[in-house]
C-alpha cells in the first residue's frame, strides 16, 4: 500500500471515528432474520430485518465496529498497543432475549449481517449504526440516500521543505456533503469545517490493510475469536509528520440552477438539493 | 521660520503631486498591460474547455456534447467583466471561477459540470417535450412532474435545447412509449466535479507577480522621465 492510500485512509478514520461520531444512531431489538442464501453447514448468516431511513446498511454507513475513541483515531484505551473490536456496539438475544456471548458470533459491519454456529438461534439485536454515509468516491454516491459525505483527495504536489533531504507533501482534496435539509447541510458543514480548521490527524501505517475484512467483519476476527487478543495495530508510519488540513474553506452550492417550463428553478434529484464543498490541503513532511 | 514652513508646505505638494501622477500612471498601465494579458489568459481558460471535455467519448444523438456549449463559453469569456474599477484610482480584477461565472442559459451546462452531478438522466429533447406538453391526454399527475423539469434552455428557441429527466422518477418508460424512441442517457450523470476553471486560475497566479512588477516598473520609469 503506498503513502496516498494510507493518507486517504487516515483521514477516513478520523472523519468516520471522530468527527462525525455524535452522528451515529442507536437501534433496538430489531429482528434477525435467517438468511438461507448465505447459510452453510457450519455457518448460519442472519440479516437485520430493519424499517430505518436512510437504510442504515447503504454505501458508507454500516454498524459501528469501535467503543468510543478518546479523540484520537483508533485509541480506545491507551493501556493496550492495539485498538479491540468494539463491546458495547452490538448485543445479540435469543427470543427470550437472554443476551448472547459476544465471543460467540461475528458482525458483517457492512451489511448488517451475523454470522454464527448454526446450533444457535438468535432472534433480536441492538446496534449503532452510521447515520451518515461517508465515502470516498463519487461514483458510490447515488447508492446511498441523503445525507452523504465524499471525501475527494485530487491532486499532489511535493516541494522541498528544508536544506539537505526531506518533502512537503500537498495533497488537495474535497469534501462534498449532500444533506437532507438546509439546516442538516449547516449543521455539517460547520462540525467538518471546525474538525479541519487548525486541526491533524496521524498518519497510520495501515500494515495489514484496513480495519474491516473483505467480509465486513473485524480484521483476523475468523482466525481468533478472543476480542482481547485481536487488536487491529495503530502504528503510524516513522519519520513522517502527522496530517495537517490548511487553507480549508467551505462554501454552499446551489444547484437549482437550471431553469423550468414554468420559468422556475428546478432541482435535480434529492441529493443535488442541498449540497456544499469543503476544499483543504492535506500537508505533511517526510524525511528522505 | 516662516521660509522654513513654506519650503515644507511645497515639498508635501510636490510628494502629493508625484503620488497622484504615480496613481495615474499606475492605473493606465495597468489596463494596458492587462489588454495584452488577458487574451493569453482567456485562451488558458479555452484550451482547458477543450483538453478536458472535447475528447470524451459521447454518443452521437446526446445533445450535451460539450462541442454544442464552446462558442457560448469562449464569449462568455471574453464578455466577462475582468476588470471593475472600484474609484478613479483602484482597480479590482475578477477570474471566471465558479462564484463569478455568469452561468445564464444554456450555460447552465458548465455549472452542472463545475458542480457535479449525482443521479442518473436521460435528455428529453424540447421537440419531443414539447409534443408530450401539447397532448391532451396526459394524466395531470405527469403534466406536474413534465412542467417541473429542469432544462438546459436557452433564450430564444434552440433545436439543441433539452430537459433532464431523473431515471429515479420512473416515468421514462412511458415517455419513451409515448414518443416511440429511446430517450439518450444524459452523459454528465453522476459525474465529479470538472474543474474547468483551474488552468486559468493557476495560469493567473503563476503570471500575476510579473505582470505587476512590469506595471510597477513601467510607472516608475515613466514617472522618472518626468520633470518635477
Amino acid at each position: 500500500m503506498y503513502k496516498l492510500r494510507k493518507e486517504d485512509l487516515s483521514v477516513y478514520r478520523y472523519f468516520r471515528d471522530i468527527v462525525l461520531k455524535d452522528f451515529n444512531e442507536y437501534q433496538e431489538k430489531d429482528e434477525l432474520i435467517f438468511n438461507n442464501d448465505r447459510s452453510t453447514s457450519s455457518l448460519a448468516v442472519y440479516s437485520i430485518s430493519t424499517l430505518n431511513t436512510p437504510y442504515p446498511f447503504e454505501h458508507g454507513r454500516g454498524i459501528v465496529y469501535f467503543d468510543d475513541l478518546e479523540n484520537t483515531c483508533l485509541v480506545n484505551t491507551t493501556t493496550i498497543s492495539g485498538t479491540p473490536e468494539q463491546s458495547n456496539r452490538v448485543y445479540i438475544y435469543d427470543e427470550n432475549l437472554t443476551l448472547l456471548d459476544e465471543n460467540l458470533y461475528r458482525v458483517d459491519y457492512v451489511d448488517g449481517n451475523i454470522l454464527i454456529d448454526p446450533s444457535i438461534v438468535p432472534k433480536y439485536i441492538d446496534y449503532y449504526w452510521h447515520y451518515i454515509s461517508l465515502v470516498d468516491e463519487w461514483s458510490n454516491l447515488s447508492a446511498a440516500s441523503a445525507p452523504v459525505v465524499v471525501l475527494d483527495i485530487a491532486g499532489t504536489i511535493k516541494t522541498g521543505y528544508q536544506l539537505g533531504g526531506g518533502k512537503k507533501i500537498i495533497r488537495k482534496g474535497n469534501i462534498y456533503i449532500f444533506a437532507s435539509s438546509s439546516s442538516e447541510r449547516s449543521d455539517l458543514t460547520e462540525l467538518i469545517y471546525d474538525n479541519m480548521y487548525l486541526k491533524n490527524c496521524p498518519l497510520y501505517d495501515f500494515e495489514r490493510g484496513s480495519v474491516l475484512d473483505f467480509d465486513g467483519t473485524f480484521f483476523n476476527r475468523k482466525n481468533n475469536y478472543d476480542k482481547t487478543t485481536n487488536l487491529f495495530s495503530r502504528n503510524t508510519i516513522s519519520g513522517t509528520s502527522n496530517l495537517r488540513f490548511e487553507e480549508v474553506e467551505a462554501r454552499n452550492i446551489n444547484l437549482p440552477l437550471t431553469m423550468s417550463r414554468r420559468n422556475e428553478s428546478a432541482t435535480l434529484s434529492d441529493l443535488n438539493a442541498f449540497r456544499s464543498r469543503i476544499s483543504f490541503d492535506l500537508v505533511s513532511y517526510t524525511q528522505g | 521660520m516662516v521660509a522654513k514652513k513654506t519650503m515644507s508646505s511645497f515639498k508635501s505638494k510636490k510628494q502629493e503631486s508625484i503620488n497622484k501622477d504615480l496613481e495615474r500612471l499606475l492605473f493606465t498601465n495597468t489596463l494596458t498591460e492587462l489588454s495584452y494579458f488577458l487574451p493569453k489568459l482567456i485562451d488558458k481558460y479555452v484550451d482547458s474547455f477543450s483538453d478536458l471535455l472535447l475528447n470524451l467519448n459521447i454518443e452521437n444523438d446526446s445533445l450535451a456534447k460539450p462541442e454544442y456549449f464552446f462558442d457560448l463559453y469562449k464569449d462568455a469569456l471574453e464578455t466577462f467583466e475582468y476588470v471593475k474599477p472600484v474609484s478613479n484610482f483602484e482597480l479590482k480584477i475578477l477570474l471566471p471561477d465558479t462564484d463569478t461565472f455568469e452561468f445564464k442559459n444554456r450555460l447552465g451546462f458548465l455549472q452542472l459540470l463545475t458542480y457535479g452531478f449525482v443521479g442518473s438522466y436521460l435528455e428529453l429533447p424540447k421537440r419531443d417535450y414539447d409534443l408530450l406538453m401539447a397532448r391532451g391526454d396526459l394524466s395531470k399527475q405527469l403534466m406536474t412532474v413534465l412542467s417541473d423539469l429542469p432544462g438546459i434552455l436557452d433564450e430564444e428557441e434552440n433545436d439543441l435545447d433539452f430537459y433532464l429527466l431523473d431515471v429515479s422518477l420512473n416515468i421514462h418508460n412511458i415517455l419513451q412509449k409515448i414518443l416511440d424512441k429511446k430517450l439518450v442517457a444524459f452523459p454528465f450523470s453522476n459525474t465529479a466535479p470538472i474543474e474547468l476553471f483551474d488552468d486559468g486560475i493557476q495560469y493567473f497566479n503563476t503570471n500575476k507577480k510579473m505582470l505587476f512588477d512590469n506595471i510597477l516598473s513601467k510607472s516608475i520609469n515613466m514617472l522618472k522621465r518626468r520633470a518635477y
